[in-house]
């Protein structure tokens, strides 16, 4: 049956799942120099803090992508990082639900947005360019992070206010369907709700 | 207040909760760490944010949209229901201490 495709959940990772979430990162880690290898003391963490974000294929099936949302307390900012995702599933869109997803429950839970949405990218790697570009994120330039790796040069992205009714406008349409038409993708997270939030906010940017 | 009447005081106030009013949205999700017993992780796993985020509440730091707010007390008294609930099968069972009669020996 053409029409029937399994469907993908999106789903804030628990702590009971990091220890699952870390080998799939690792393995995907190992194969890409751009992915920073986490450590799964790492991985729990933002998976204790509720930090963590990942997709599989149906609830409990294989995991096809994870990312992060954390909050810098001393710079205001809300780093959405850590983008893995297996290359199967690359071209179907499955990146920008996420990233989307993760950003709009950051907005609806994180109110007023007295903070920036940034993302940090190192300088030689392109692949998650076209899609910050494509979500309204705006390059301020070449920024020094001190990891636990050393010091490192990063771009740093940020994502501007004008971008919140683009994507209010893509959650309004968004039917749980992916870029094939055919592919569902689902979620415990309250879409409703974010597309309510998106919305109000837009609004708001706009009378400013 | 017995701990039923304790449950459904809250989920009365809840009911009627003024969730444009901060510091009583604030105050209502501090409390319910303690009407329903659970940590704050526990608590940000069923409003389904993330821990740091509910502690970033509770301290005033932010807050939920205004427009996610019902949903937020409705997750929490959809918890209270379903406690009052067990604690009323498990008092009907015989398990709440004197809500069934029982008989010992002969």
């Amino acid at each position: 049956m053409d029409n029937e495709q399994a469907a993908f959940f999106l789903l804030q990772v628990p702590p009971k799942l990091a220890d699952a979430a870390h080998a799939f990162h690792s393995k995907l880690a190992s194969e890409n120099p751009n992915l920073k290898p986490r450590k799964l003391d790492e991985v729990r963490q933002f998976a204790d803090a509720g930090d963590l974000f990942g997709v599989r294929l149906g609830r409990d099936g294989e995991w096809v992508g994870v990312c992060y949302a954390v909050y810098h307390e001393q710079e205001l900012e809300y780093e959405i990082g850590g983008m893995a995702l297996c290359e199967p599933v690359q071209e179907k869109g499955v990146a920008a639900v996420l990233t989307r997803t993760v950003i709009a429950q950051v907005i609806a839970t994180e109110y007023p947005m007295s903070y920036t949405i940034v993302a940090y990218v190192n300088p030689d790697n392109g692949d998650p360019r076209p899609l910050l570009k494509k979500l309204g994120f705006e390059n301020i330039g070449s920024v020094t992070v001190t990891t636990d790796s050393g010091v490192m040069s990063k771009d740093k992205f940020t994502l501007p206010a004008s971008a919140v009714r683009p994507l209010s406008n893509w959650f309004n349409a968004f039917n749980g369907v992916l870029r094939d038409q055919k592919t569902r993708i689902e979620t415990d997270l309250d879409l409703d709700v974010l597309r309510e939030v998106l919305r109000a906010e837009a609004d708001k940017v706009e009378m400013l | 207040m017995n701990r039923n009447d304790e449950l459904k005081d809250f989920e009365r106030r809840g009911r009627i909760l003024d969730t444009d009013n901060d510091e009583a949205f604030r105050s209502f999700i501090r409390e319910a760490r303690v009407v329903l017993e659970k940590t704050d992780g526990d608590i940000a796993d069923i409003l389904m944010v993330s821990r740091t985020t509910f502690n970033r509440w509770i301290n005033g730091k932010s807050m939920p949209h205004p427009l996610m707010r019902p949903s937020v007390v409705s997750r929490i008294l959809d918890r209270v229901g379903a406690k009052l609930s067990a604690r009323s099968t498990y008092a009907y069972s015989g398990g709440g201490g004197g809500m069934v009669a029982k008989s010992y020996g002969s």
